[in-house]
């Protein structure tokens, strides 16, 4: 059932101390609020929660606590020193009223800074601090295959050898899934393509989640039954069955038959991935071949055994099976990952560099505000000096003062506060890059409390040393200072203006080092050149195309008739898309000696359509790809890649060499290859990176799409026109040769292959703008201190001119003077930024952290920015009149 | 001598009073809007009922959770006899002081 929005009911908890009193009150409201949804829907209801629960919590949390009605005790000193307190707040409101420039500056500077860091903190929070939501999510870990001598890291588990491992003793439990990427039709609606996985049936029990309605799959000795059940998520029920309890019991389609719905998962819950449908595993998992590795698998620890002790266990365990089963077990390896780390392992090093960076922004902007303080200080001695003589001690004016730093401080993180929402919400909107537990991500309670805390931090940070050091005036001080020409409390404030600047090229070199490593992974080369084409993922419907001639035979007629389209200049289909590791399956090299070691060779299987080169932009280097010879009866030829004909025939040609089928088959679709069975080279290939962009290819074999065909095949397609008529052709094709079959995902080809880069691009876009930011702040210091300067110093410049400075030297003199400042903060923070460079090394790519070039550059900018910000001031001092300035005294 | 009453005070109780056994937040707030016809703060509905009960004029007892609830009890308020003679003692004054003051509000004119 619909429940209340959660938030008024977490601050009501809070606000009150009696648990029963608070659960009837929330009961109350719940139950109002049902009445105003069922007159006016469920958003206005929300709305209307929100509105009268904060406005009960309020007059609760002010009226008299639960059981006590008299006054409590000690409320006259309370009262009094309240009262002291709100005074001094209106005194400091008006105070800052009157200089509307200092203020909305200060407020500004603390709103983008304190922003910042609560934004940052929300998605730290969101997406890497919050626990996952699963049974004691920290002894669940991820099972990995990895085989580094064919470059082969993170792979699926074979479910033989998943079953080895779940025997191993360290683990209490261990599950396995596999996706069969399904279509869902059934009476509700058009057909969709709905996320499936095929779970063994412990998989919700390892997971510690229940359904929330119905149930989940009954427990078999043997992981797998008969029944065709399948669970589904929350999401799909609301979307497709209205969220009614009526469809437990039901029967949808999936691809391959007909399933009984049992059971609906509750809100939020997609493991693995997105995952809307589970299917009821049914077949056993011990019946497979130990070379097919396809499974994901997930286990839960021992409560006595560390992830370490896991791993040794397994790295014996497979050493074992390595010997035990050479031909499929050699040289592969396990390893058990943290489940937290495989979900957002990726973004923890990124969202704490950026976390360190927000702080270092604040801590900027703090910088800022305590500058634009000590010098309204200055300004302001005569006010303090004739307060102090009408007889307010020295606590008083320096509560005055804080009082007013606290006005700031709270303002700037409201206005923080806001900034985050908003940048929250662009930038999950924005952000090019998927983000794991992205709906999980929300501006809540928690990034108050931080706002709250960074309010009070911040405070202190900026308030306490000008409102100790102005509190310090007196009268003579007063006279004394107003011939000084620099007094200490300048190179106080100059000393920030060089930890500012410093602050700055730290940040900048961060978001250098990244955008160098990032320029440099998007340079890195695929193979592939096709700048406009998009994919686009085709799923057939397994019971329409029973046999596996009849698939292969759909994708031939579906390409060539795209191939005749004019809106279409080029087509190809490919069960594997580039940067995607093939079946790695062994074969044997026919015309060639046996490798040294034994073992039979593992190349990459891909299945393709004759058009798949062309359309990736990837030349034939020899002989020939697949065409009309090649079909489902045809003699069996295979196309290689250069990586493949250079390791298995180094120096001869490739072509006309046999590759042989050296396992039991797992031709799909019912297609077992015979032992024995050969295929003959007829094309080579250039290379297409297939591991991953950072790493070198891997030999490849291409096999023709009519002869060991695939369901699901990505498309590559581009035309003349925009995508958007390029999709609707090829929407028009299908439906043509099959009108029940859905368009599944579709995506710029480009961003497929610059993926890789995206979490260093997420830090390096947030960190280059705080970096910016930080520059602007370090600017506008240079600027503040160089034009205040020159205002106190009027007079001493009038005179050096009246006695024959030129302006020149007067310019000499104001730009020296913040240049010397800028030196020292550019070169202060070069050392810091060297060595902070490595936090982040796990994010960059073919970049030291130390990187002398990306150092000198961020020092070049800060300079020539440090001299734009002194020259206004400068300039302003060399025009002044002489006259003029010792007039004004 | 009953503690005197506030005149929102003194609205509560009445409410209780008609609402016998189903006297709870909701159905006082709602009782209340019914008669006088004017919207009633839901926070000033609470903090009288917690005074009142401070005061010992009103007993509660929580009841039985239900689900358009989300399986929260009602908490269900009775008058006390402190709270019922305070009521009457309410009553009393307003009878004997009415007499005598409506004359005067007449000659003010309307």
């Amino acid at each position: 059932m619909r429940r209340p929005p959660a938030l008024p009911a977490a601050l009501l908890r809070r606000l009150l101390a009696d648990p029963e009193y608070v659960e009837s009150v929330l009961g109350d409201l719940e139950e109002e609020w049902h009445a105003v949804a069922y007159r006016s829907g469920l958003r206005s209801a929300d709305a209307w929660y929100r509105r009268h629960a904060l406005a009960v919590a309020l007059r609760l949390a002010l009226g008299p606590s639960r059981g006590a009605v008299e006054p409590r005790p000690h409320t006259f000193t309370m009262v009094r020193l309240m009262q002291a307190f709100l005074g001094d707040v209106r005194l400091a409101l008006r105070s800052l009223r009157r200089a509307p420039g200092f203020t909305a500056a200060a407020v500004v500077a603390l709103g983008l800074g304190a922003g910042a860091a609560t934004a940052v903190f929300t998605l730290l929070d969101g997406v890497v601090l919050r626990p996952l939501p699963y049974a004691d999510p920290d002894r669940l870990v991820r099972l990995y295959d990895s085989k580094p001598s064919d470059g082969l890291d993170r792979q699926p588990l074979s479910p033989v050898t998943f079953m080895d491992y779940r025997a191993l003793g360290v683990f209490s439990d261990a599950t396995a899934w596999w996706r069969p990427e399904i279509v869902l039709t059934d009476a509700v609606g058009e057909p969709v393509r709905a996320s499936t996985v095929e779970v063994a049936e412990n998989f919700f029990a390892l997971l510690g989640v229940e359904p929330a309605v119905g149930r989940a799959f009954p427990l078999d000795e043997t992981l797998h039954g008969s029944g065709q059940e399948a669970v589904i998520s929350h999401a799909l029920w609301q979307r497709r069955f209205g969220g009614e309890r009526s469809v437990l019991g039901t029967t949808i389609r999936l691809n391959d038959g007909s399933y009984e719905v049992v059971g609906v998962m509750p809100p939020g819950f997609h493991f693995p991935g997105d995952t809307d449908v589970w299917q009821r595993l049914r077949w056993d998992l011990y019946d497979h071949s130990r070379n097919a590795h396809f499974m994901g698998a997930l286990a839960r620890l021992r409560a006595d055994v560390s992830p370490a002790v896991a791993n040794q266990a397994l790295g014996a365990l497979t050493a074992r099976l390595g010997e035990a089963y050479p031909a499929s077990n050699a040289a592969w390896s396990a390893r058990a990952e943290p489940l937290a780390d495989d979900i957002v392992g990726v973004f923890r090093p990124g969202l704490y560099a950026l976390f360190g960076a927000s702080g270092l922004l604040l801590l900027i902007a703090c910088i800022n505000v305590a500058n634009l303080l000590l010098a309204r200080g200055a300004a302001r001695r005569g006010e303090m000096a004739v307060r102090a003589a009408l007889g307010a001690g020295r606590a008083r004016l320096a509560a005055q003062l804080l009082a007013e730093s606290l006005v700031l401080g709270v303002l700037g993180t409201a206005v923080g506060f806001g900034v985050a929402v908003v940048a929250v919400r662009g930038f999950l909107a924005w952000s090019p890059v998927a983000i794991p537990r992205a709906d999980a991500v929300a501006v809540d309670l928690g990034a108050l409390g931080f706002a709250a805390a960074l309010a009070a931090v911040v405070t202190v940070l900026f308030g306490l040393v000008p409102a100790l050091a102005a509190s310090r005036t007196n009268l003579q001080g007063i006279l004394r200072q107003r011939s000084r020409s620099a007094s200490t409390r300048d190179a106080g404030r100059s000393l920030l203006v060089v930890a500012e600047v410093a602050l700055a090229v730290v940040l900048l070199a961060g978001a250098g080092l990244l955008v160098r490593s990032v320029s440099r992974l998007m340079a890195e080369e695929t193979g592939v050149h096709a700048p406009t084409a998009l994919t686009m993922d085709v799923q057939l419907a397994g019971d329409n195309y029973p046999t596996w001639a009849t698939a292969g035979d759909f994708y031939h007629r579906l390409l060539t008739n795209l191939r005749a389209n004019p809106q279409v200049t080029h087509a190809g289909a490919s069960n594997f898309l580039p940067l995607e590791v093939g079946w790695p399956i062994p074969v044997g090299v026919a015309d060639n000696a046996a490798p040294a070691d034994g073992v039979a060779p593992r190349p990459q299987f891909h299945t393709v359509d004759g058009g798949w080169f062309e359309a990736l932009g990837v030349p034939v280097l020899a002989g020939r790809t697949f065409d009309e010879r090649d079909g489902a009866d045809g003699r069996p030829v295979v196309v290689v890649n250069r990586a493949l004909a250079d390791r298995y025939w180094p120096g001869e040609e490739a072509l006309g060499k046999r590759l042989r089928v050296v396992d039991r088959g797992i031709g799909p679709l019912g297609r077992r290859e015979a032992v024995g069975d050969e295929h003959v080279v007829v094309g080579v290939v250039a290379d297409v990176k297939n591991v991953d962009v950072r790493a070198p290819p891997e030999p490849a074999v291409y096999f023709s799409v009519r002869q060991f065909p695939f369901l699901q095949m990505h498309l590559v397609v581009a035309g003349p026109g925009d995508p958007a008529a390029l999709v609707a052709t090829v929407r028009a094709e299908l439906r043509r040769l099959d009108p029940g079959l859905p368009l599944g995902r579709v995506q710029p080809l480009e961003r497929v292959l610059g993926a890789t880069a995206d979490p260093p691009r997420l830090v390096m876009l947030l960190m280059g703008s705080f970096a910016v930011l930080a520059l602007l702040l370090a600017a506008v210091g240079i600027y503040g201190i160089l034009s205040y300067g020159v205002t106190q110093r009027r007079r001493e410049i009038g005179i050096r001119m009246a006695v024959g400075a030129r302006p020149g030297d007067v310019l000499r003199l104001v730009v020296g003077q913040g240049m010397s400042m800028a030196l020292a903060g550019v070169l202060l923070g070069a050392a810091a930024a060297a060595a902070a460079g490595r936090l982040l090394s796990s994010l960059l790519y073919d970049v030291a952290p130390g990187d002398p070039a990306t150092l000198a550059a961020v020092m070049a900018v800060v300079v020539a920015v440090a001299l734009l910000a002194c020259a206004l001031p400068a300039l302003r001092a060399a025009l002044l009149r002489p006259m003029q300035s010792l007039g004004g005294e | 001598m009953a503690p005197t009453l506030g005149s929102f005070e003194h609205v509560i109780l009445l409410a209780v009073l008609h609402l016998g056994e189903e006297a709870y937040a909701v159905s006082i707030r709602e009782e209340i809007e019914r008669r006088t016809g004017g919207a009633v703060a839901r926070g000033a509905v609470y903090t009288t009922l917690m005074r009142l009960e401070g005061k010992g004029m009103l007993r509660s007892r929580m009841g039985d959770p239900t689900p358009v609830r989300g399986g929260r009890a009602k908490r269900f308020y009775a008058l006390s006899p402190a709270g019922a003679a305070s009521l009457r003692e309410a009553r009393s004054a307003l009878l004997e002081a009415w007499p005598r003051s409506a004359g005067l509000l007449e000659e003010r004119g309307g």
